[in-house]
C-alpha cells in the first residue's frame, strides 16, 4: 500500500492548490460564495478578515467531512454538513468571545456569512465527500486562495475610490475632500470619494470586470452566451 | 461494509450521534465559557458608559484592567431606573437591565418598559447618560447618551451593533460618526417641544436637531434616527416631574 | 389586515432578498439561464421559504429566546438557549428541504419532476436561513406575520429570478464582447437591476 501511496505534493495534487486560482476560481467560475464577496468589501482589511476565517472553516470542514465520508449516510448528508461547518463556526466564535473579546467583536459580523458562504457547501459536497483528508485539505486551501485574491482585488478597490485609503490609512488627504469649512462658510477641496463605491452593485461590476480580465487572457473559459 | 450506510436505522442512528457529539459540545463550551463572556459585556458597557460621560475615550478605557474599570465606575457612576411617566422604580439595578432585550419584550407595549439612566457628577458638573436601543439592518443597534446639566444638550454619545455591515453600517461604532453629535450643540428639545434628534441625507437643514446620514448605510442611518427620537421621551417626562 | 399587506410589499419592493440584501446570489446567477426553470426555481424558494419560516418562528419563540421555555414550567423559565440558533435554523431548513423533496417526489410526482432537481440547491441558499435571522431579528408579532414576511419574500426573490432571465433569454442577440458573455454579463446586469432597486428605499410603509 504505502508503495501506490502518492505524495502529498505530488503533481496532480499540487493542481488541486492552482486550479481554483485561476482556471476553475470559485467565484469567477464556479460562481460560489458571491453574497459574501458582496457584503463585505467594502474595506481591504473586512476582505482579509472574512478570507481568512474561510480558509480556516473550509480547511477544518473538509477534513473532517472527508474523514467521515464513509460513514455519512446519502440521504442526510447535506444536513450533517451544515451541521459540521455550524458547530465549529460557533464554536470559534464561542472561544473569542471569551478570551479575545475585541476580535470576536469584529468577526462576529461574518459567523453567519460564512455558514452560508456556498464555497463551504460546495467544496464538501464536489469534493471533500469523495476524497481522502489529504487532498481535501490541499483543495480547501486552494479554492480558499482563489477567493482570497478576488475578494482582496475587489476591496481593494472599493476602499481606494470609496473611502480614500487602504488597509485603513489615508491616502487621500482629508483636506483634498470637497467639505464646508466651518470658520469661513466657504467650499474647499476638489476631491469626492465615489459613493458609488460602497454599495453593493459595485461589487458586481468589480468582479465581472475581473471575469473579463480573466477570460480574456484565457480563453478556452469563454462561455457560449 | 458489513453496515449498509443508507438503511434507515443507520441513517437515524447517525443523525441522532451527530446531534448529541454537536449538542454536547456547543453546550458545554457556553456553559464553561458563560461567566468570561459575559464579564467581557459588563466591561464593556461599564466602559461605555464612563466613555459617554465624558470621563475617558474609549481607547483610553480599553487599556484599563477589567477591575479598575469596575471600581471606576462604582465609584462614579449613580444608577436609576424610571417607568414611562417618569416615576422612579426603586428596588432594580439600572446595570442590570439589558437594554435591548428589555425593548424588545416590550416592543408592543412601552409604557411597561424600564428606563434605566445613569448620572455622572464631579465638582463643576453633572451628566446624565441614556441607554438606548433599536434596529439597524442586520440586528440590533444600541448606544449610551450623555445630557448636559441643563438635560437638553448632547455632551457625548457611543453607540454599538451587533451585526451592521463593516465600512458601512458599523461606522456608527466609529469615533468620527459618534463625533458629529458633539462637534456643534445638538439638542433634544425644541423650545418646550420635545424633538429628539432626527438623521437626515444630504444637508442638514435644522443643525440643533439634525444629524447627517452616514453615505450606503441608510437602514442603520434610520435606525439611529429612530432610536434617538424615542430615547429621551420618558426621561423628559421624569425630569419634568422633577423640576416642578 | 393591512399589517400584512405592507409586510408582503415591504418584502418584495423594498427589502428585496436579491437587490437589497444580495442574498441567495449564487444560485440566482447559475440558474437563470431560461425563464421556466428560473420561474421553478424561484417557485421552489417561495414555498420553502414559506414552510421554514413559519416552523423556525415556532422553534424561536417556543424553544429558543430567552424565557421561551417558560411553557415546560416555571423552572424552565430562566433558560436561553439562543447560542444554539444559528444550528437550529440551518438544521431545521436542510432537513425540511429533504422533507419536502421526499413528500414531493412519493404524492406529486409532476411537481417533483417540475421543483426536483432545484430543491438540493435551495438548502444552501442563503436567502432561506436569511429568511429566518431576518424573521428572528424583526420580532413578529404572530406566526400569521412571519408567513407574510416569508410569502413576500418569496415572491421578491422570484421576480427577481425571472426578470433575469427574461433578460439573459433576450441578450443573447446582443453583439457582448466575447470574454463577458455568460457569467461577466449576468453579473453587469444583476448590478444594474439592484440599482434601479434602490429607488424603492425610500418608499414608507
Amino acid at each position: 500500500m504505502s508503495a501506490k501511496r502518492e505524495s502529498l505534493f505530488s503533481k496532480k495534487n499540487m493542481k488541486l492548490i492552482k486550479d481554483p486560482l485561476n482556471d476553475s476560481n470559485p467565484i469567477s467560475i464556479q460562481v460560489l460564495g458571491i453574497c459574501s464577496a458582496l457584503a463585505i468589501t467594502i474595506m481591504l482589511e473586512n476582505a482579509f478578515v472574512m478570507s481568512m476565517s474561510v480558509l480556516f472553516v473550509l480547511i477544518m470542514a473538509n477534513v473532517v467531512v472527508s474523514l467521515l465520508r464513509n460513514l455519512i449516510p446519502d440521504k442526510i448528508r447535506i444536513i450533517v454538513q451544515l451541521v459540521i461547518v455550524a458547530t465549529l463556526v460557533i464554536t470559534v466564535d464561542q472561544v473569542l468571545k471569551a478570551y479575545v473579546y475585541e476580535v470576536s467583536k469584529q468577526l462576529s459580523v461574518f459567523v453567519g456569512l460564512i455558514i452560508t458562504n456556498c464555497i463551504i457547501m460546495g467544496r464538501l459536497e464536489a469534493f471533500a465527500l469523495g476524497n481522502k483528508p489529504g487532498p481535501s485539505f490541499l483543495d480547501a486551501i486552494g479554492n480558499a486562495f482563489g477567493y482570497t485574491w478576488i475578494l482582496l482585488v475587489v476591496g481593494f478597490v472599493r476602499e481606494v475610490f470609496g473611502s480614500g485609503s487602504i488597509w485603513g490609512i489615508k491616502i487621500i488627504p482629508d483636506d483634498w475632500v470637497y467639505h464646508i469649512n466651518p470658520d469661513t462658510g466657504l467650499t474647499e477641496g476638489f476631491y469626492e470619494h465615489n459613493g458609488l463605491m460602497l454599495l453593493s452593485p459595485i461589487a458586481l461590476f468589480l468582479v465581472a470586470a475581473v471575469i473579463w480580465a480573466q477570460r480574456s487572457k484565457n480563453r478556452k473559459l469563454i462561455e457560449e452566451n | 461494509m458489513a453496515v449498509n450506510k443508507n438503511s434507515t436505522g443507520y441513517t437515524f442512528g447517525f443523525a441522532i450521534l451527530l446531534v448529541v457529539v454537536c449538542g454536547v459540545i456547543l453546550a458545554s463550551l457556553a456553559k464553561i465559557l458563560k461567566d468570561k463572556q459575559q464579564a467581557n459585556i459588563a466591561n464593556e458597557k461599564r466602559q461605555f458608559i464612563l466613555s459617554a460621560a465624558g470621563y475617558a475615550s474609549m481607547d483610553t478605557l480599553k487599556t484599563y484592567e477589567m477591575s479598575e474599570i469596575e471600581e471606576l465606575f462604582n465609584k462614579t457612576i449613580q444608577q436609576n431606573v424610571y417607568d414611562f411617566n417618569g416615576k422612579p422604580i426603586a428596588g432594580v439595578e439600572a446595570f442590570s437591565i439589558d437594554i435591548v432585550k428589555e425593548y424588545k419584550a416590550t416592543k408592543d407595549s412601552p409604557k411597561t418598559r424600564k428606563y434605566p439612566v445613569f448620572s455622572y457628577k464631579n465638582e463643576n458638573d453633572e451628566k446624565y447618560i441614556i441607554p438606548m436601543a433599536g434596529n439597524g439592518l442586520w440586528g440590533p443597534i444600541w448606544g449610551f447618551c450623555a445630557l448636559g446639566k441643563d438635560k437638553n444638550t448632547i455632551e457625548g454619545i457611543v453607540f454599538d451593533h451587533k451585526s451592521e455591515t463593516p465600512g458601512l453600517g458599523a461606522k456608527i461604532a466609529e469615533k468620527p460618526f459618534q463625533d458629529l453629535f458633539t462637534l456643534t450643540p445638538k439638542m433634544v428639545m425644541k423650545g418646550e417641544k420635545y424633538m429628539g434628534l432626527k438623521v437626515v441625507k444630504g444637508g442638514l437643514k435644522d443643525p440643533d436637531h439634525q444629524i447627517d446620514a452616514i453615505a450606503g448605510a441608510t437602514i442603520t442611518s434610520n435606525g439611529v434616527g429612530a432610536m434617538m427620537k424615542t430615547a429621551f421621551l420618558p426621561y423628559m417626562k421624569a425630569w419634568k416631574k422633577v423640576n416642578n | 389586515m393591512i399589517d400584512y399587506v405592507n409586510i408582503i410589499v415591504k418584502s418584495i419592493f423594498v427589502e428585496n432578498m436579491i437587490f437589497a440584501y444580495f442574498l441567495g446570489m449564487c444560485s440566482y446567477l447559475a440558474v437563470s439561464k431560461s425563464v421556466k426553470t428560473a420561474s421553478g426555481l424561484g417557485a421552489a424558494v417561495i414555498f420553502v421559504l414559506m414552510v421554514t419560516v413559519p416552523v423556525n418562528y415556532l422553534l424561536e419563540n417556543y424553544v429558543l429566546a430567552e424565557g421561551a421555555l417558560a411553557w415546560l414550567g416555571e423552572d424552565y423559565a430562566s433558560y436561553d438557549l439562543s447560542f444554539l440558533s444559528f444550528i437550529m435554523f440551518i438544521a431545521v431548513v436542510a432537513s425540511i428541504v429533504q422533507l419536502v423533496e421526499m413528500v414531493v417526489e412519493k404524492f406529486a410526482p409532476a411537481l417533483y419532476g417540475a421543483l426536483g432537481i432545484f430543491l438540493p440547491l435551495i438548502a444552501v441558499n442563503c436567502s432561506i436561513l436569511g429568511g429566518a435571522l431576518f424573521m428572528q431579528e424583526r420580532q413578529y408579532a404572530s406566526i400569521g406575520e412571519a408567513t407574510a414576511f416569508a410569502f413576500g419574500s418569496g415572491i421578491g426573490w422570484w421576480i427577481a429570478i425571472v426578470a433575469l432571465a427574461a433578460i439573459r433569454e433576450k441578450i443573447r442577440y446582443s453583439n457582448v464582447p466575447a470574454p463577458l458573455r455568460g457569467l461577466g454579463i449576468t453579473f453587469i446586469i444583476t448590478g444594474l437591476m439592484g440599482i434601479a432597486f434602490m429607488a424603492f428605499l425610500g418608499i414608507e410603509l
